[in-house]
């Protein structure tokens, strides 16, 4: 284990998005930061590596970044001078469908609700509100549980979104609209029949029209080393190769917070937190995991439907319904014959990540936490589905199971991409029930992973909200 | 030559010859020229509170300006760009190298009781950015650039402030009076009368940085030029100045 | 975004001593370039860094910031950070901004080392 230096007023234990956001937020009001990392490479779930063949650019965990861009925190960053290129493909999302045209998700609430022929009103008045004051609604819902300060606009998201997909799709009529609906709303990892699946439907719809769903160019770990490159900018320390596996492994600090889930601060602290806060930790509840492939192909996916080529994500589940049907196998610790698949094709937009003539494609469904089944046919079956022709140009597969993810991060308890589920009451109790859940009875021990509000995705506030806990309390 | 009727001498590359002592060569009507002659330049090593690097910046849609018309536009309304109430006398002929401009301010003394005069002195000035950099006395020790470039397929302008709090009392005011507030003010309302300009309006994006938490304690004799206490007496004393100075003129007549 | 017109070169000259020669254009866009410069030398164990601008061929008001910046940088870690072949113009500069009380000033390299080792 490296030795790590003293005399830094923070130390970060993990480098993934929310370890780094604390880490940038306390380095930015002048403190001395220091971020430990178990891996060799820095980057939590925010990595990327040549997966497959040489010259092919793989997104080892997050690959399209919505909330990255949106991140009320993220985008006030100098990331840009840091080399974080963000690519912005024409079309967000494309849906493709057995019969019929895919449900195509724009930039434009227009343009998308356009394409959703008899939903094109009720798209217009469920979506547009939302999409034209996406700003306002992403610093509410990446918030912590507190008071709002937009009521109106957040009781009407409220009124939508804290129901089940099942009633939000209700409103639309056609396949594509109930298609598009499901495919967003599944992103929750949970059954859609579960409150509150509609409010990610929501999200990620207006994000895609507020800031679309960009990648940055060169791979997510461009978004990473931007991020680090700023904080080292900020006088910031990054060590690598650094396992915590107890308190007292680090010096003394006036503050320590720790980007991981409770399974592991549990082992950290080791007996050393007071009996009813380490059962509500024993007892927090991890979700469902992914199953993972990363494709070197010889030629872009061969879509029957051409307008998926315009989408830098692609959801294969069919109509909601069978969305649906996948989803709630997951709950029933199975997986459908046909999984629903979240597919993205980064390279058809960013030429840096294959060589000449060829592509890099990633792709996942979700699966039972720890589900050890080997389902590369299942999702290669559902690609051929909707792209005939695709098995052929496949040069070179890497497949990641959930044991192999968390081997990667230990994070990913199980796969779990979480950081534990986020049904309703989850969501704002994570990972007890707290005023200020990022704060342990420890004094100066913090949680800043997305085991605490607001929970999973790029985004950084989880580790923004604890370095602010950190600055008010220990620094 | 704060209105501009002679050019002060500069060295290449933009930047203003350095001056042991600023000197205000013209007061324009209305302006109070106070703590600005005879006071040295102040830069953000030489001032007392931790030090700040502040960023304010705007990306103006594709085909709205290029850099230099946006930095163009900045520098010829700078005057009627600053924050209302507030008056910056810059000179007639832009913003250049050299030039000093004083500003008679409300706004930046906390609970708007007392009309600041101060200054600052043009120490850069190219077709895509200026600096102003501060005198002593200043609430803020230090200079702000104004600066234009192309960045995510639009033009970004921005106002960045590389700062301390000049003495003890300005840093209290920073810390418990919103003066930091107050800072964030003036340079978001700048930013969106830039941005007005092209009728455009686009959200301000705001990055601070505690570069240095120190306090540099040696500096607290900065006090001595507080622009504040200065311009404090002075509005105390100016209206019997002003009586005085009436009833000579009337007695001579 | 403008690509940064700065090219740096780390050389050590003694255990405890590096120059960081600076080549080009120091503004904005030279953040990352001299950071990852000095996060070198200070990896390598360097606890004074000099400044190298005999090949300068431009800096504007927002190069003479990072300076400050790194200025700050160097003093929190206890390092020092002096500066060689500045020419007549930038030691001007450096005398209207008021950086030349705060970084020591050399004519020659071997003079800057000579102050380190002093």
């Amino acid at each position: 284990m490296t030795l790590i230096p003293p005399g830094a007023d923070a130390i970060v234990v993990g480098s993934g998005p929310n370890g780094m956001a604390a880490a940038v937020r306390l380095a930015q009001a002048g403190h001395a930061v220091t971020v430990v990392e178990a891996q060799s490479t820095i980057g939590g779930a925010a990595r990327s590596a040549q997966l497959t063949l040489p010259g092919f650019i793989h997104d080892v965990g997050a690959a399209i970044l919505p909330l990255g861009a949106a991140s009320p925190f993220f985008r006030h960053l100098p990331l840009a001078r840091r080399g974080l290129e963000w690519v912005h493909p024409e079309a967000p999302l494309a849906h493709p469908l057995d019969e019929g045209p895919p449900a195509m998700l724009y930039r434009s609430v227009e343009a998308t609700a356009a394409g959703l022929g008899a939903d094109h009103n009720v798209y217009q008045r469920v979506m547009g509100p939302f999409a034209r004051n996406w700003e306002a609604v992403s610093e509410e819902l990446l918030a912590p549980f507190r008071i709002s300060r937009h009521p109106l606009l957040m009781t009407r998201f409220v009124l939508y979104g804290l129901r089940p997909a099942t009633h939000l799709a209700a409103r639309f009529r056609t396949e594509q609209g109930r298609a598009l609906i499901a495919g967003l709303a599944a992103h929750s990892f949970l059954p859609l029949d579960r409150r509150p699946s509609a409010a990610f439907a929501l999200t990620l719809g207006m994000l895609a029209h507020g800031v679309g769903w960009p990648f940055p160019r060169g791979g997510t770990q461009c978004f990473t080393d931007a991020l680090v490159s700023y904080f080292q900018s900020l006088g910031g320390q990054v060590i690598p190769n650094t396992t915590v596996r107890s308190l007292d492994d680090l010096p003394a600090s006036r503050a320590t917070l720790y980007d991981v889930t409770p399974r592991q601060m549990l082992c950290i602290a080791n007996d050393r937190f007071p009996g009813s806060y380490r059962l509500q930790l024993d007892r927090y509840r991890y979700g469902p995991g992914v199953f993972k492939l990363d494709y070197a192909l010889d030629g872009p996916i061969p879509w029957k439907a051409p307008e998926c080529a315009l989408a830098g994500t692609v959801h294969l589940g069919g109509t909601f319904e069978e969305v649906a049907e996948s989803e709630r196998a997951v709950w029933q610790g199975r997986v459908a014959e046909r999984p629903f698949v979240l597919l993205a094709q980064q390279s058809l937009f960013d030429s840096t990540r294959a060589p000449d003539g060829k592509q890099t494609v990633w792709a996942y469904c979700h699966v039972p936490n720890g589900y050890t089944v080997d389902l590369t046919d299942r999702i290669e079956a559902q690609i051929e589905r909707f792209a005939p022709g695709f098995r052929d140009r496949i040069l070179a597969r890497h497949v990641m199971s959930p044991a192999d993810l968390q081997r990667r991060d230990a994070n990913l308890v199980g796969g779990d991409i979480n950081g534990g589920v986020q049904d309703l009451f989850q969501q704002y109790t994570r990972p007890t029930l707290r005023l200020e859940p990022y704060v342990t009875p420890l004094k100066g021990v913090y949680l800043c992973s997305s085991s605490t509000p607001p929970g999973g995705g790029v985004h950084g506030m989880c580790g923004y909200f604890a370095a602010q806990s950190a600055l008010r309390r220990s620094l | 030559m704060a209105d501009g009727t002679q050019q002060p001498p500069q060295t290449s590359n933009g930047w203003a010859q350095p001056v042991p002592k600023v000197k205000v060569s013209h007061v324009p009507e209305g302006a109070v020229n106070l703590n600005v002659d005879g006071r040295q330049l102040s830069g953000p090593l030489q001032g007392f509170g931790p030090m700040w690097q502040k960023t304010y910046s705007i990306v103006l849609p594709p085909g709205t300006a290029t850099p230099e018309e946006a930095i163009r536009v900045w520098k010829e309304n700078f005057t009627d760009f600053w924050l209302p109430g507030d008056h910056f006398y810059g000179p007639l002929s832009g913003l250049n190298p050299g030039d000093v401009a004083l500003i008679n301010s409300k706004e930046s003394v906390p609970g708007g009781l007392l009309k600041l005069s101060t200054g600052v002195m043009v120490v850069y000035a190219d077709d895509t950015s200026f600096t102003l950099m501060t005198t002593q006395g200043h609430p803020f020790s230090g200079w702000v650039t104004f600066s234009s470039y192309e960045a995510e397929g639009g033009t970004r302008v921005q106002a960045q402030v590389l700062m301390r709090a000049n003495d003890p009392m300005w840093e209290f005011g920073m810390r418990f009076l919103g003066g930091h507030r107050t800072e964030d003010r003036i340079w978001q309302h700048t930013l969106s009368s830039v941005a007005a300009h092209f009728g455009v309006a686009a959200p301000i994006s705001t990055e601070i940085v505690c570069v240095d938490k120190k306090i540099q304690w040696g500096r607290a004799g900065n006090i001595w030029q507080n622009a504040g206490i200065r311009s404090g007496m002075y509005m105390t004393v100016s209206p019997f100045l002003r009586f005085r100075s009436a009833v000579r003129g009337s007695r001579r007549a | 975004m403008p690509q940064p017109q700065l090219a740096t070169n780390v050389r050590k000259v003694t255990d405890d001593i590096a120059v960081l020669d600076i080549e080009g254009e120091l503004t904005a866009f030279a953040d990352k370039t001299l950071t990852d410069a000095y996060t070198l030398a200070t990896d390598d164990g360097a606890r004074v860094i000099i400044l190298n601008f005999d090949n300068l061929q431009y800096m504007n008001s927002s190069g003479i910031g990072l300076l400050v910046t790194l200025l700050v940088r160097v003093n929190r870690t206890k390092q020092r950070l002096l500066t060689c072949g500045l020419s007549d113009h930038y030691k001007t500069i450096f005398e209207l901004t008021r950086l030349n009380e705060a970084i020591g000033t050399y004519e020659t390299e071997a003079d800057a080392i000579q102050a380190a080792q002093s």
